[in-house]
């Protein structure tokens, strides 16, 4: 093996302080990203390699769980229970609405619950190598992302193939500002969450009840239009950033006006910013511990 | 060698320590969260307290200390894995430390994956890891395997490939906890000379082991840790003595144990050894101060065309190395199949004391040991006249009258 040359510049020194502020720490957060962008690259291409790799259907696999699960509830509600809590004009149109909402609730909550539990799998990587933390609940939620992309862009075909009306360009393009306000709203979320369960691992369970608690809150097998809620419950369920989520994924699909979209993308925007904020503030906080304590 | 704080340093410590939050309970930790931090429910257990160093450019520091002395702890802050308590570190430079071989490494990804994986983890950018990527893995030599899925290597191969992979990216700082060589002896072998290599190229080394001998080989300065605080740090040989004296202290003054070290089949050994007064072949336990002596070792070598080193050291009760010889120090090689060497001591200078002889059997480079053992019985050395100290230097006395010493003064 030939060495390469020593460089010749003295390389500016990094000093590793006791207890750096809190601003510094979080400071770190988006300096790491940026640095660590091949990192992330490659950590991406293995999670997604990892979760897909050995399966014969292999990216079929997140089309074909959330519609299992949509098919499963679908059958619930209508069949046993006789209720009809989308009040859509067709069956068919009532399974994209239910379908859809699945595909896009299925994507957060796999990615939160994953996300979760980042640093604490990896606690072997973090206590042997100066490994950027940051990443690791990005990793899950970016691929979680992409699976739920492909997912739904199966869907969309499928509706395209059994009749459904075509897509919109104009509503498909505003899929990328709602993309990066849902990534946003995840990463922050997905910070708070892997920080906290990296020291306290209650937190992964009480995710997991939230999660399905969060399944029936938000209009995935139900409409508010339809079940005629009352103004009060109305505006809980407005206030509920993956009802906008959900809602808005459905018009970049069905080819909701833009307005309509981007006037959802802005109500879910301030949620976002709030998540990301507060996210990277507890993950700075706790950050220094993780190598000690995970 | 002395680092001062103008010299051009990759390392630095002031005043580092650490310290590690310890809960009773579980539910300590989550209350002193949700308080966020105003109630404090845990104790402080200091790892590192009080550590100053600097490491030049192109040094290479030791590191030696009993277990739970604080030297991972010391490795990890260096190597940015934790936080201090208090003071502070500086590196500069690109770091690799191997603390753990492996580290990353994904069973379900092939060797080539995950040694592009373990650079870019390493800080490496894509395009230079794939540059070192031919020669990481022709070094690690486990061939077509490279493709397959890590799961399927043996123990052996995989280590070779981490460590392989640890060490082809040649940084400025390497720190290396304990891992310095692995595999068989052939391997082991290579992974030294990549070390020297590291050496030669003016880069810094970073290394703890309780290998004492590795560490006055592979070091020029050794910081002795004890209960997290440092104890010396100065010339390897002055450190490791120190610290083997405190060592044998604490285990009660019992005989020197039986060295590791023993040689594997197939590998060079020693056949027999022997103390003998010079001239005879009968064995000696007792011999006077002054003494004439021989040491005679027979050796055997199975490898077609090796070539080895031989060792031999004068070891007091307390492992303090006393006086030692070896082949390569004095420009010799042992060469062949098989051989006796013997080493002469037309005066053995030493005082009386009961010592070890330790024989090790090195490769040619003086670095990797095939065998080391002490002869099987100690050597007692009787004074033969009131003498202090370890050892008797050659002297004379010259005695003057002070009318005659002033008169030269003037």
């Amino acid at each position: 093996m030939s060495s390469l040359p020593v460089t010749e510049a003295r390389p500016a020194p990094r000093w590793i302080v006791a207890q750096p502020s809190l601003a510094a720490r979080v400071a770190l957060l988006p300096r790491e990203l940026c640095a660590g962008r091949e990192l992330l690259g490659a950590a991406l291409r293995r999670e997604l390699a990892a979760r897909l790799s050995g399966t014969l259907l292999g990216p079929l696999w997140p089309f074909l769980a959330p519609l299992a699960l949509a098919l499963g509830y679908g059958l619930l509600f209508t069949r046993v229970f006789g209720l009809d809590p989308v009040r859509a004009s067709s069956a068919a149109e009532s399974a994209a609405y239910v379908v859809s909402g699945v595909l896009v609730w299925s994507g957060c909550s796999e990615a939160l619950a994953r996300a979760a539990q980042s640093v604490l799998e990896q606690r072997g990587l973090i206590q042997k190598v100066a490994y950027p933390a940051g990443l690791l609940p990005l990793v899950p939620v970016l691929a979680s992302l992409v699976l739920s992309l492909a997912g739904l862009a199966v869907g969309r075909v499928a509706w395209s193939a059994f009749g459904g009306a075509a897509p919109a360009l104009p509503s498909l393009a505003c899929a990328v500002p709602l993309l990066v306000v849902q990534a946003a709203l995840l990463y922050g979320l997905a910070l708070a969450f892997a920080a906290l369960n990296a020291l306290v691992r209650d937190v992964q369970h009480a995710l997991a009840i939230a999660l399905t608690f969060g399944l029936f809150a938000t209009p995935v097998f139900w409409s508010a239009r339809a079940l005629e809620l009352d103004p009060a419950l109305a505006a809980l369920v407005a206030a509920n950033p993956f009802a906008s989520l959900v809602e808005a994924w459905r018009g970049v699909l069905f080819a909701a006006p833009p307005g309509e979209i981007l006037a959802l993308v802005l109500r879910l925007a301030p949620w976002s910013a709030a998540a990301l904020v507060g996210g990277a503030a507890v993950f700075g906080a706790l950050r220094g511990r993780f190598a000690d304590e995970a | 060698m002395e680092v001062h704080v103008q010299d051009e340093w990759v390392v630095r410590a002031e005043n580092l320590g650490k310290a590690y939050r310890r809960y009773a309970r579980p539910r300590d930790r989550a209350l002193e969260l949700a308080s966020c931090g105003l109630l404090r429910r845990h104790d402080q257990q200091w790892a590192l307290r009080g550590v100053d160093f600097a490491i030049a450019r192109g040094e290479a520091l030791g590191v030696c200390g009993a277990n739970g002395a604080g030297k991972s702890t010391l490795l990890k802050l260096l190597a940015g894995v934790t936080l201090p308590s208090e003071g502070r570190a500086a590196v500069a430079g690109r770091v690799t430390s191997l603390l753990e071989l492996g580290t990353g490494f994904h069973p379900d990804f092939t060797g080539r994956e995950n040694v592009l994986h373990a650079g870019i983890l390493a800080g490496w950018s894509a395009r230079e890891v794939r540059a070192r990527l031919g020669a990481i893995l022709d070094f690690a030599e486990i061939g077509r395997a490279v493709d397959d899925p890590v799961r399927t290597y043996s123990s052996g191969m995989g280590l070779r490939l981490a460590f392989a992979a640890a060490l082809g990216f040649e940084p400025e700082l390497l720190i290396l906890d304990e891992v310095y060589a692995v595999g068989d002896q052939y391997f082991q072998s290579k992974c030294l000379e990549r070390l020297r290599a590291h050496r030669r190229d003016g880069r810094t080394l970073l290394f703890v082991s309780h290998g004492l001998y590795d560490l006055r080989q592979m070091c020029e300065r050794v910081l002795w840790l004890a209960d997290g605080r440092p104890v010396q740090l100065g010339p390897a040989l002055e450190v490791t003595n120190a610290y083997a004296a405190a060592q044998r202290a604490r285990s009660t003054l019992g005989p020197v144990p039986a060295c590791p070290g023993s040689p594997c089949i197939g590998q060079p050994r020693i056949v027999s050894a022997r103390c003998s007064r010079r001239g005879s072949r009968e064995p000696l336990e007792h011999v006077e101060s002054g003494a004439a002596l021989e040491i005679a070792v027979e050796w055997s070598d199975p490898r077609p065309g090796g070539a080895l080193q031989l060792g031999i050291g004068f070891v007091r009760q307390d492992q303090l190395l006393v006086a030692a010889a070896a082949t390569h120090l004095d420009g010799l090689t042992l060469r062949g199949a098989a051989g006796r060497a013997v080493l002469e001591l037309p005066a053995l200078e030493l005082l009386s004391g009961r010592y070890e002889v330790v024989l090790y059997l090195f490769d040619e480079q003086g670095l990797q040991r095939f065998e080391e053992r002490p002869l099987d019985a100690p050597l007692v050395v009787v004074g033969t006249r009131h003498e202090e100290g370890l050892v008797r230097l050659e002297h004379r006395w010259r005695l003057e009258s002070c009318a005659s010493a002033e008169r030269e003064a003037a």
